[in-house]
């Protein structure tokens, strides 16, 4: 019996030597998502080669004009270019989400993996005050603790941060709970093993992959977080190009000019499709219960 | 179970039957004349904080305070001067003293009993109280007392000529009549948002945040007014309110001049553009280190290009303003220097100062209007060499700055300033020396403007007046203090069977003369 091996896609084989993002782009919608979130990224890193302006250059005779040649979106009500703020703005949109989620992530995690390995009574105090962030509602203590702190950029990251960590503690905790009664972390102990080095070398590295997953797919919810703190004035700083910004300052001028809103809300749209997207798909590829095959 | 079945047949047949008619009244509808509305549902700027005539906060309250109180007189709606609860007046020679006899039979609302000179007195010496002392306590600075002759007539005696007495304190809220019964009971906290007066409505209730209701006063002794109820709704956001006059849930509205060409093109709508006494302008601080030396502020004024602000904030819509006084005021200042932007100029300056590198924060409330006047700004004076950070603030935090010397932080700032009437002395009273560390953020502090200021008030003459207002806005010029920006207009926005009118100076609706058509 003779067996014709079926011919690879060249792209199939590169997919092969790119393991998980290889699994990620083979499906169709995160291919379609992970095609956003890469343009994005693009323009995060190459926005001053990018955008054919200063995103605070103003050309105030031209303002709110409709795309044309010179102005690809058209411009704002100051005559500023929306294409070149919307691709500056995505420095902003990830500047913030990327640093918001890692603090997110690390504090969570850090609080997770105590409460969930000592028990008692530094659990119940670590899970009351989970429990009392998660009680208000996240965007009102935001804006609470902007009020507090003025509003900029660190502070955003900072409120953010603080305002997601309770998710990633709470994931982290679960799964501490449950590995830490485990046979070989026991082994570990009777062998006098630090708690430090059982938390590090054994328990972390099984529990954060849940927590890495939450985190992919949180990033568009705090861009879009951080958009709408822009446009009720508790984000950044103007001239800074956030898209809440331009969203917010084109709610102002709504009856002149549709575009800057229309743009931005686009913008906006296309970065949280991109990153659900990508994110679910990666959540299929590491998440065993979903793929039954792999994790990590 | 039967009696229930037949229950709910008869109920839904009576239903069917009540339907029919009414749908048969609303064939014949389209024939008839509609009925005048009997509601007006019209937005406030923002929500009230204190009713009471001696401390009103702004033109909200003016709005409300006028709708239900009056005074011994007023502006009618063609902006002239009339007696109101004065049957009679007659003024002295030396314009020092004023005879006066009150109407007849003219009721406190709420059973507050009758109008009589003794809540006359009350009202207008309650000013002369120095401890607290009120906050409009100078518009009747001059006031001796007020004598009482009998139940109905009495005597305003001044101690000296007061010539804003007949443009903003009579016929305006704080000549405003208050009754002294209900003051008195009423307490000073009570006062600030409860209010009750002769006029054609009653303050009926306020629910903070929603709404103010006014009712008709049927007991009123003049012509009765045109509707059953006025919905006044607080509404910061012109952007809100301008889609609740679309929605049908506003009938009347202030609206951003941006929007102005939208609404005139909707014949749904009626559109007043009017010019107003408000002025807003870029302060400088002279007290800031950085701000001292007048060659940086010259740098700055020749920086700023005012015809893009103009452009950029208001679509051309708004006049430019060259000095404190708008035209139309008495003291307006015709041919105040206009200074265009020149950056070679401006850094000629900068280097007569020896500065080669400035550093300022601009404040500023964070509106869509300041907000691009601020970013324009800081884009014009990149250009001379000065970065500028911005500071944009909530509403309360910025005017916290007109207390407790809070201004001597600022350095750059964007503010507009309300005056209520066509006075000049309510555009020059903010910037006297004694209001350095209130209103005065500029902290420029000059005798003898504080000397011309009390001079135009007290002389009566007004060609006089105008010279002497003049003269202030050259010492004003002079110091370089500030860059006079615009008199915003103000836009109100009338739906289809309504009628508004607005009291002279353009900031406040007169809700008495409002109509249904």
């Amino acid at each position: 019996m003779q067996y014709i091996e079926k011919p690879v896609h060249p792209f199939n084989r590169i997919l092969d030597h790119v393991p998980i993002l290889g699994d990620v782009i083979r499906q169709p919608l995160g291919a379609i998502g992970f095609i956003i979130v890469l343009a994005f990224i693009i323009c995060v890193i190459f926005a001053p080669l990018i955008a054919p302006y200063d995103y605070s250059r103003q050309d105030i005779p031209n303002r709110l004009a409709g795309p044309s040649a010179q102005y690809w979106l058209g411009t704002d009500h100051i005559g500023r270019d929306i294409f070149s703020r919307l691709v500056y703005g995505s420095r902003i949109a990830f500047g913030t989400a990327l640093p918001s989620v890692a603090i997110a992530l690390t504090i969570g995690t850090l609080l997770g993996l105590i409460a969930g390995y000592l028990g008692n009574k530094v659990d119940n105090i670590i899970v009351v005050l989970m429990d009392s962030l998660q009680a208000f509602p996240s965007i009102m203590l935001s804006l609470a603790i902007l009020a507090l702190l003025g509003p900029s950029l660190v502070n955003v990251i900072i409120v953010i941060g603080l305002t997601w960590m309770p998710n990633y503690a709470r994931v982290i905790r679960a799964q501490t709970l449950s590995i830490r009664e485990k046979t070989y972390i026991e082994s570990e102990r009777s062998i006098g093993a630090t708690d430090g080095s059982i938390l590090l070398s054994h328990i972390l590295p099984n529990v954060i992959a849940p927590a890495l997953l939450l985190a992919a797919m949180d990033l568009p919810w705090v861009i879009t977080f951080e958009a709408g703190l822009s446009f009720l004035g508790m984000g950044v700083r103007p001239p800074t190009p956030s898209w809440g910004v331009i969203l917010s300052d084109g709610y102002a001028h709504i009856f002149e000019s549709q575009w800057p809103i229309i743009w931005s809300g686009v913008t906006l749209a296309l970065t949280t499709l991109g990153f659900t997207l990508f994110g679910e798909a990666l959540r299929d590829v590491l998440d065993p219960r979903v793929s039954g095959t792999r994790g990590l | 179970m039967k009696r229930k079945f037949w229950l709910l047949i008869s109920l839904f047949l009576v239903a069917s039957m009540i339907m029919s008619a009414c749908g048969g009244l609303a064939s014949v509808a389209p024939t008839a004349t509609p009925a005048p509305p009997k509601i007006l549902k019209a937005r406030l700027s923002k929500d009230i904080s204190n009713l009471d005539t001696a401390n009103v906060t702004g033109k909200e309250e003016d709005t409300v305070d006028r709708a239900v109180m009056e005074g011994l007189f007023r502006y009618d709606i063609t902006g002239k001067l009339v007696p109101q609860l004065a049957e009679t007046y007659k003024v002295s020679d030396d314009g020092l003293t004023i005879d006066f006899t009150l109407r007849k039979g003219v009721k406190w609302q709420k059973g507050y009993g009758e109008l009589t000179t003794d809540d006359v007195k009350f009202s207008f010496e309650r000013f002369l109280v120095t401890d607290p002392k009120p906050a409009y306590a100078d518009d009747w600075a001059s006031l001796d007392h007020v004598e009482i002759v009998d139940q109905y007539t009495g005597k305003l005696i001044f101690k000296k000529p007061q010539a804003t007495l007949w443009t903003v304190v009579l016929p305006m809220t704080s000549g405003l009549i208050v009754s002294k019964k209900f003051y008195t009971e009423a307490g000073p906290d009570k006062i600030k948002t409860e209010i009750v007066g002769t006029g054609p409505y009653i303050f009926d209730s306020w629910t903070p945040k929603q709404q103010i209701v006014l009712k008709r006063n049927p007991d009123y002794w003049g012509i009765q007014p045109s509707f059953d109820e006025i919905d006044l709704i607080p509404m910061d956001d012109d952007k809100a309110a301008e889609v609740a006059l679309q929605a049908g849930e506003l009938d009347f509205s202030s609206i951003s001049l941006t929007s102005v060409d939208k609404f005139q093109a909707d014949n749904k709508f009626k559109v007043d553009l009017i010019p107003s006494t408000a002025y807003s302008w870029i302060g400088m601080n002279v007290e800031s280190p950085k701000l001292q030396d007048v060659n940086v502020r010259q740098a700055i004024r020749y920086s700023i290009d005012v015809p893009s602000i103009l452009k950029a904030a208001y679509n051309n819509k708004a006049p430019r303003a060259n000095a404190l006084i708008p035209e139309g005021t008495l003291g307006y200042w015709k041919d105040a220097p206009v200074y265009d932007r020149d950056v070679a100029k401006a850094k000629d300056y900068l280097s007569k100062a020896g500065v080669t590198s400035l550093e300022l924060t601009m404040t500023y409330e964070n509106t869509d209007e300041y907000s691009t006047w601020a970013q324009i700004v800081q884009q014009n004076l990149a250009e001379t060499g000065i970065k500028v950070t911005l500071n944009p603030l909530d509403s309360s935090s910025f005017w916290a700055y007109g207390a407790d010397g809070k201004d001597k932080e600022l350095e750059l700032f964007a503010v507009g300033y309300s005056s209520v009437g066509p006075e000049p002395a309510w555009s020059t009273m903010w910037f006297t020396c004694d209001q350095v560390d209130l209103w005065n953020w500029m902290r420029w502090c000059n005798k003898d403007f504080d000397a011309l200021h009390v001079k135009g008030i007290e002389t009566i003459d007004s060609g006089v007046r105008e010279q002497i207002y003049i003269q202030m806005q050259k010492l004003w010029d002079e110091s370089v203090n500030s860059i006079m920006v615009t008199n915003v207009p103000q836009v109100y926005v009338t739906k289809q069977g309504f009628k508004s009118v607005i009291y002279p100076g353009g900031l406040s609706p007169m809700l008495r003369e409002f109509k249904g058509e």
